[in-house]
């Protein structure tokens, strides 16, 4: 038992480095780090090659990483990205954020090289036993993690609570306003909390690396498990969520002899444990006090609610330069592109752009959940794979017809769709955010993996459907029957937008005070948005299953779901042609890069989706809305004589704003 | 008349597109007291806030001591002499009291700030007993005794003091305005921000009634109390209840 308990807290000591990282660097800027698993990443890369191919050695190389390019790094992306989002909303700055960790773990892969290092050597190249403790040998990788976490620990408590220092930064947690009357620039502050986070946060990287190895999902897996930290630390408490990430690590080790040899429990149980954590974390703080996060604030409530007026009237700028033919546009060339590509392309491209159908039905899930409900939900793709998986076994080992099969695994992600909404809808934007993408990773590592899903990691067949009697074998008739499936999916929820249920939505979706005093249900009407998302990305995860003529589980991973979401949001998520495109560019993209250009140049795109979603900072409307509104300008100049706006013919109230004004990119109006 | 200490000329704030000060003009004497009254939504908090350098300003222009403010950010007005104590408690809350202390003497040269702290208790005795309690757990009043104790030692050169008696008992507000007394004949010059009328025009030496952003009356102190009547009730509530 010491032995597990040892091997435990040298984990745990990982998670704890990693959660107090993200407890640092979110008190300080009331941001989020999601990008903390490609920063840590990427430093761990550089420590890598600064060994092995410049030659340094293990501990000049580590403390060139952590103490130079760590903080160069935290300082770079403070003043180009990171210092601009505390007046962004939270939906901004979660998306901004999730995109940077998709453009920095995807550029990290493109600088360095695409191959996984399987077991890279940490800061201690030959590690051996370094002492014994009760019997149990300790090895020096294990005590050089324990002492550093030690002295993080320490030296962190000293730095904040004896040194002024630290006061001026416990300072600016508590009030920015008061800081700046003070005397201090909090901007300096928030600036020295990221280079100190980063760095923590590259240390923990580097030290985790011989265990993890240097793979882009070890890295999540490290911060998602400390994001049970964070939670148990109710976001903001540095040592309970130290301390909560510590004893993570530590269950999931001292477990392990009391796990049967084979069977769910054997596989399941320590891979779900960040999850468990957080769900006991969750529920007793809900008991006790509430849950909290940065969006109920008073003063990050201030900058979020002028931050969303911002944007409202980004989007009633963007309503009311509607103008009498131009909407038609859209239209007339979806039309001709359904009937152009087969005649164009060779098969394989029009099987990539019904792919890229697929993948659009597949983020449509994203407008009833983020765009309706204001829900960051990070596990779209989980859904996405449940669809897919059920399908292929109702179909493939059931022997279900495919069509059905297809529909039932709607069925079946909308059933888990609820459950998951039951837990994350009564958080906040912050909280729901971190439980998705927990119950993503949970789902990659413990229902994927299952025997009977993963199929020895090859998936389970699943064949094409079978429409009105045609056997759609013919990439041109699987691209019309996915571009159909993603018309009939966009009609409904635009339906659902201007119904009066959606009017309701909008209600609740402007003031859940308000919602409450109309006595609009407001906690079921967001579970059946959560269910309805759910069930699209289900039955688009059987489409893109049957497209592939396997359920392939590995490939809805969580790392993945955060570019889908990346993409999606810089599209615009409330946008049914912006949802398209993000779908189109997720498979076109690829192919082109794939086909035309150096396997190493293959993560490119997601670099560009990573930075495409950083950009929703200065665009919150995303990059769809934005062209249909320079077109609608330009439509604007080129009819003579346009007739007024019909009253009431668009989906919220309409803003007194002036209709030739161009629409404002990153208003601060 | 004494120096101008603060002098603000056509100043203009904007909210998006509300306008919340439009073309408001004052000057300060240097060691007097100007007091800014009228109804919520007045943009009287909006001044107070763009004196400090926490609000921009749209246009117009601020000098402080000579010197053009009207663009410095609000660190650097704190270190140049101008202490703001905002509406509600300007506090660090989950501080404690000698933290907070601390925090705000910063603003002082480094061999004044424990000369400094120490006035602070000196000023309110009562925090004295309370140095390791968390800001946030002390009543109202004291509370607001620490944010005006912070501000008061730094010997500022303008106070913007916004709504300092909101919620407070009157014998908490008493020994407040006694505090303030004391910085203002030590030659503070200060902008005072007030619902309670009469306390604020007992203390200061000129007022200012500003109606919807502009200014509706200005004068001595002593003379304001029918202006700042129109102001709050309006001019048909006041015609009404004279003639009744």
């Amino acid at each position: 038992m010491l032995s597990y308990l040892i091997a435990g807290l040298a984990v745990g000591a990982v998670y704890a480095i990693s959660a107090m990282a993200l407890v640092i660097t979110y008190n300080a800027s009331r941001v989020f780090n999601f990008a903390q698993g490609g920063m840590a990443f990427f430093i761990a890369y550089c420590f890598y090659w600064l060994v092995n191919d410049v030659g340094l050695n293990s501990y000049l190389a580590a403390a060139i990483a952590v103490l130079v390019i760590a903080p160069v790094l935290g300082l770079f992306l403070w003043a180009v990205l990171l210092g601009r989002l505390s007046s962004a909303t939270p939906l901004a700055r979660l998306a901004a954020m999730i995109g940077l960790s998709v453009a920095l773990t995807a550029g990290t892969s493109v600088i360095f090289g695409h191959e996984t290092i399987v077991q890279p050597k940490g800061i201690i190249q030959n590690s051996g036993q370094a002492l014994k403790l009760g019997g149990v040998s300790v090895s020096d990788e294990q005590l050089l993690i324990l002492v550093v976490a030690a002295l993080i620990a320490g030296v962190g408590y000293l730095v904040l609570n004896k040194t002024s220092a630290g006061l001026i930064t416990r300072g600016a947690v508590d009030s920015q306003m008061m800081t700046v009357l003070t005397g201090t620039n909090p901007g300096k502050v928030v600036a020295g909390t990221w280079m100190v986070g980063t760095a923590i946060a590259g240390l923990a990287g580097i030290l985790i690396m011989p265990s993890v190895g240097l793979s882009a999902i070890g890295f999540a897996n490290v911060v998602a498990a400390s994001f049970a930290g964070v939670v148990i630390g109710r976001l903001t408490n540095l040592w309970w969520g130290f301390f909560g990430a510590l004893a993570v690590g530590v269950a999931q080790s001292v477990v392990i002899p009391y796990l049967p040899d084979e069977g769910l429990l054997a596989t399941a149980l320590r891979p779900s444990m960040p999850f468990l954590f957080m769900l006991i974390a969750i529920l007793v703080q809900i008991r006790s006090a509430g849950v909290r996060d940065d969006t109920q604030s008073r003063e990050v409530a201030r900058l979020s609610t002028k931050a969303e007026s911002n944007e409202a009237h980004v989007h009633a700028v963007m309503r009311d330069q509607r103008g009498a033919w131009d909407r038609w546009v859209g239209w007339a060339v979806l039309a001709v592109v359904v009937f152009l590509v087969p005649i164009v392309f060779e098969q394989f491209w029009v099987g990539v752009i019904a792919l890229g159908m697929a993948y659009g039905i597949a983020l449509l899930s994203i407008r009833p959940v983020t765009g309706e409900t204001n829900v960051v939900s990070l596990c779209q793709i989980s859904f996405v794979g449940i669809g897919a998986i059920a399908a292929a076994q109702l179909s493939t080992t059931y022997g279900w017809d495919v069509t059905t099969s297809l529909i039932i695994g709607a069925v079946v992600a909308a059933l888990c769709g609820l459950v998951v909404g039951v837990v994350c809808l009564p958080l906040g934007q912050l909280y729901a955010a971190i439980t998705t993408f927990a119950f993503a990773l949970l789902a990659e590592q413990v229902i994927y993996t299952r025997p009977t899903f993963s199929n020895n990691d090859s998936g389970v067949f699943l064949d094409r459907p079978t429409i009105a009697g045609v056997y759609l074998l013919d990439n041109t008739q699987f691209f019309y029957f996915a571009t159909a499936v993603f018309l009939v999916v966009a009609g409904v929820l635009a339906l659902l937008r201007r119904s009066t249920a959606g009017l309701a939505l909008a209600t609740i979706r402007s003031s859940r005070v308000r919602a409450s005093t109309l006595g609009i249900p407001i906690y079921r009407s967001r579970l059946a948005l959560f269910a309805l998302g759910a069930a699209i990305a289900g039955l688009a995860g059987g489409i893109i299953a049957s497209y592939q003529y396997v359920a392939f589980p590995a490939g809805y991973s969580a790392a993945l779901g955060l570019t889908w979401f990346a993409i999606a949001v810089a599209q615009g998520p409330s946008s049914i042609g912006g949802l398209a495109a993000a779908g189109l560019s997720l498979s076109v993209a690829p192919a082109l890069f794939g086909t035309f250009l150096p396997t190493r140049l293959a993560d490119v795109p997601a670099v560009l989706f990573g930075l495409m979603a950083i950009q929703i900072v200065a665009n919150p409307a995303g990059i769809n809305p934005q062209l249909r509104s320079a077109f609608r300008l330009l439509a604007r100049k080129l009819t003579p004589q346009h007739p007024p706006n019909p009253p009431g013919d668009d989906e919220g109230v309409r803003a007194d704003v002036s209709t030739n004004a161009p629409v404002p990119v990153g208003s601060s109006r | 008349m004494s120096d101008v200490l603060l002098s603000v000329k056509d100043l203009r704030i904007v909210y998006g597109e509300a306008q919340a000060v439009d073309g408001v003009s004052f000057d300060v004497p240097q060691g007097q007291c100007l007091a800014i009254l009228g109804a919520n939504g007045a943009g009287k908090s909006s001044i107070a806030q763009c004196l400090a350098g926490l609000v921009p300003a749209a246009s117009g222009s601020i000098t402080i001591d000579g010197e053009d403010t009207t663009k410095a950010h609000g660190h650097v007005l704190a270190k140049q002499g101008v202490a703001y104590l905002p509406e509600g408690r300007g506090i660090f809350p989950t501080l404690s009291v000698a933290d907070n202390i601390s925090l705000g003497v910063r603003v002082c040269a480094k061999d004044k700030r424990a000369a400094a702290e120490e006035r602070v208790y000196e000023y309110f005795p009562i925090l004295g007993k309370r140095r390791k309690q968390q800001a946030a757990t002390l009543s109202g009043g004291e509370q607001q005794m620490l944010a005006v104790g912070r501000a008061l030692v730094t010997d500022p050169k303008l106070m913007v003091v916004d709504e300092l008696s909101l919620g407070l008992a009157p014998l908490i507000i008493d020994d407040i305005y006694a505090a303030l007394r004391i910085a203002k004949d030590g030659g503070t010059t200060m902008v005072l921000i007030e619902q309670y009328v009469e306390r604020a025009l007992a203390f200061a030496d000129n007022a200012m009634v500003l109606r919807r952003g502009v200014v509706a009356w200005e004068g001595p102190a002593n003379g304001a109390a029918e202006a700042v009547a129109h102001s709050y009730m309006g001019d048909t509530a006041i015609d009404t209840a004279l003639a009744s």
